[in-house]
């Protein structure tokens, strides 16, 4: 009976275990072999040892990538965090309305992120909606997609409004979990509202918190299909986060090997967060 | 904490500027979609224009919509209909039939979860090169079809079903997959759901792999074609928002139906990020 039923634990993991181990065990095992070569697949691999990890210091594309991505991130990731969280505070006590406000407050997270990145090209034109609401307030009109200085705000911009809608349903979820007695309590030692926030309200939080910095960063250092469409990682690179530069060194000028390096760095950045995501949910499970 | 009307009136007031703010993008694509260009660039932002269906019948006469809706069906319905199979099985193993090598598993199924595709999709355009798939259906939909995060869920799921019931049926000398089928299915079916919208809308949304994966038009998804579409030279923004309102309308409909299950999955998917 007992060897009958490891005998269907192997059975049923085999389909798991086999697409697993070739689509996704080996790629990552071969992107570090790849990664100690040069490669364009025309002529056979070329082993150079470090020397693709070595030349990432002097390589000021990627130098210029890593900072395009970390400054995307960051600042996509601070302001929705603070915007999400209060938005599902908001909802949490709306009252009867709350389920409304959750439903259009979700909603841009309906639409396919393509459909996305088409509108917000458009919103951004120098003709766009954007440009004609700062006419109104008596502003000029700003290059948004075309002047490197003001491409990765665009993009940055256009994130909230994307991100946004997607957090505060995590983050409500989180708020309707929290525990009724501190609450109570709080208000029999006549805790103020901003107390209460500080101190009650924000500590509970905190596995919740944690969670969406972690997802956020990790969501955004795979950011692709808004750069992609909305720039191409241009103006003059302003906009080139390590994925666009992976995609383009690879399938545009076939550098194999480079790209694979790019590859286990933003690899290593995602699982090093990753790791840090586990262990965050393993502590709030002992909580 | 009971808040004051006041309060309460004002926690409503903002709320409801933001659901403003979050809805006036879709609006506007969809109120651009009946423009002509003049109006979109010119006109008034929400007034709905006098080009009627025209955007939409100059871009279905462009370029072959209907084939990318397809061919973004077919990925997304492979992908869920692998997930749930392959999935359910995996998950009743790792939540029921529990062994040393179940468990070592078990950790390598929560890192492949962790892998970043798009930190590896250049040896894995090189594999599916070598296996000849490059530019075909199977190439675009098997390598990214088990969702693992599918598993996750549905472990969970299946971990909750009292031992009892699975007893009882082995007493009655079932075998595992009638188990599963007469017994795990019906109970944890609002999950599978969860799971069947969560990978339907990666699927969707998928875009780096097939991007790189495909060649020829024909096997191109909707999200391919749509941002083929925008990069063609002459073509007019208007059409390219009937376009990005025809992206979304699959999506629309499957929220409308499924919304408990859209917004549970987006609450699941973040154990996977």
């Amino acid at each position: 009976m007992e060897g009958m039923r490891q005998r269907w634990a192997f059975y049923l993991l085999l389909p798991t275990v086999l697409l697993l181990a070739i689509f996704q065990l080996y790629p990552v095992l071969y992107a570090f072999y790849i990664s100690f070569h040069t490669y364009d697949m025309m002529s056979p691999p070329v082993f150079v040892g470090l020397g693709n990890y070595l030349r990432l210091f002097s390589d000021t594309q990627f130098l210029n990538s890593l900072w395009v991505t970390f400054f995307y991130v960051f600042w996509t990731i601070v302001p929705v965090i603070i915007l999400s969280f209060f938005l599902a505070l908001a909802i949490s006590r709306a009252g009867s309305l709350g389920g409304v406000w959750r439903l259009l407050i979700y909603l841009p997270s309906v639409l396919p992120f393509v459909s996305v990145a088409l509108v917000w090209k458009l919103l951004y034109n120098q003709r766009g909606p954007v440009n004609d609401i700062l006419g109104e307030l008596g502003m000029q009109a700003i290059p948004w997609l075309t002047n490197s200085t003001w491409a990765p705000w665009a993009l940055i911009g256009m994130s909230w409004w994307h991100a946004t809608s997607y957090y505060t349903i995590i983050f409500l979820a989180g708020f309707l979990f929290l525990p009724k007695d501190p609450f109570e309590a709080a208000i029999i030692d006549g805790a103020s509202r901003w107390q209460t926030l500080r101190l009650v309200t924000i500590p509970l939080m905190k596995p919740t918190i944690a969670l969406v910095v972690v997802l956020a960063t990790v969501n955004g250092l795979k950011a692709f299909v808004f750069q992609q469409v909305l720039t191409d990682g241009g103006p003059a690179n302003a906009t080139q986060i390590l994925t666009i530069l992976i995609y383009k060194s690879a399938f545009g000028y076939m550098e194999m090997g480079r790209a694979s390096t790019y590859s286990i760095v933003l690899f290593t950045l995602v699982m090093l967060i990753s790791l840090i995501q586990i262990w965050l949910i393993q502590e709030r499970r002992n909580a | 904490m009971p808040d004051s009307p006041r309060i309460r009136l004002a926690t409503n007031v903002l709320l409801a500027l933001y659901a403003v703010v979050a809805l006036l993008p879709i609006a506007w694509m969809i109120a651009s979609s009946f423009k002509t260009d003049r109006e979109l660039l010119d006109g008034p932002l929400f007034a709905l224009g006098d080009a009627g269906f025209a955007n939409y019948v100059k871009a279905f006469a462009a370029r072959p919509f209907v084939l990318y809706l397809f061919n973004s069906i077919f990925a997304a319905l492979v992908s869920v209909a692998i997930t749930l199979v392959v999935g359910v099985c995996a998950a009743y193993a790792f939540a029921k039939l529990r062994n040393a090598w179940t468990e070592i598993l078990w950790y390598a199924i929560l890192a492949s979860i962790m892998i970043p595709l798009e930190a590896i999709v250049i040896p894995l355009f090189l594999e599916v090169h070598s296996f000849g798939w490059q530019d075909t259906y199977a190439g675009i939909v098997i390598p990214t079809a088990l969702n693992a995060a599918g598993i996750f869920i549905l472990r969970q799921a299946i971990h909750a079903i009292p031992e009892e019931l699975f007893d009882a049926s082995r007493m009655d000398g079932a075998s595992e997959p009638t188990i599963i089928w007469r017994v795990v299915v019906p109970i944890i079916r609002s999950n599978l759901m969860v799971v069947a919208v969560l990978t339907f809308s990666f699927s969707w949304n998928s875009y780096l792999w097939p991007l790189i994966v495909t060649t020829s038009d024909e096997l191109r998804t909707l999200p391919l074609g749509m941002a083929a579409f925008q990069m063609t030279l002459n073509t007019r923004y208007s059409e390219i928002m009937a376009v990005s309102v025809f992206g979304t309308v699959p999506m629309a409909l499957l929220f409308a139906f499924f919304q408990r299950y859209f917004i549970q999955s987006s609450i699941s998917s973040a154990v996977k990020g």
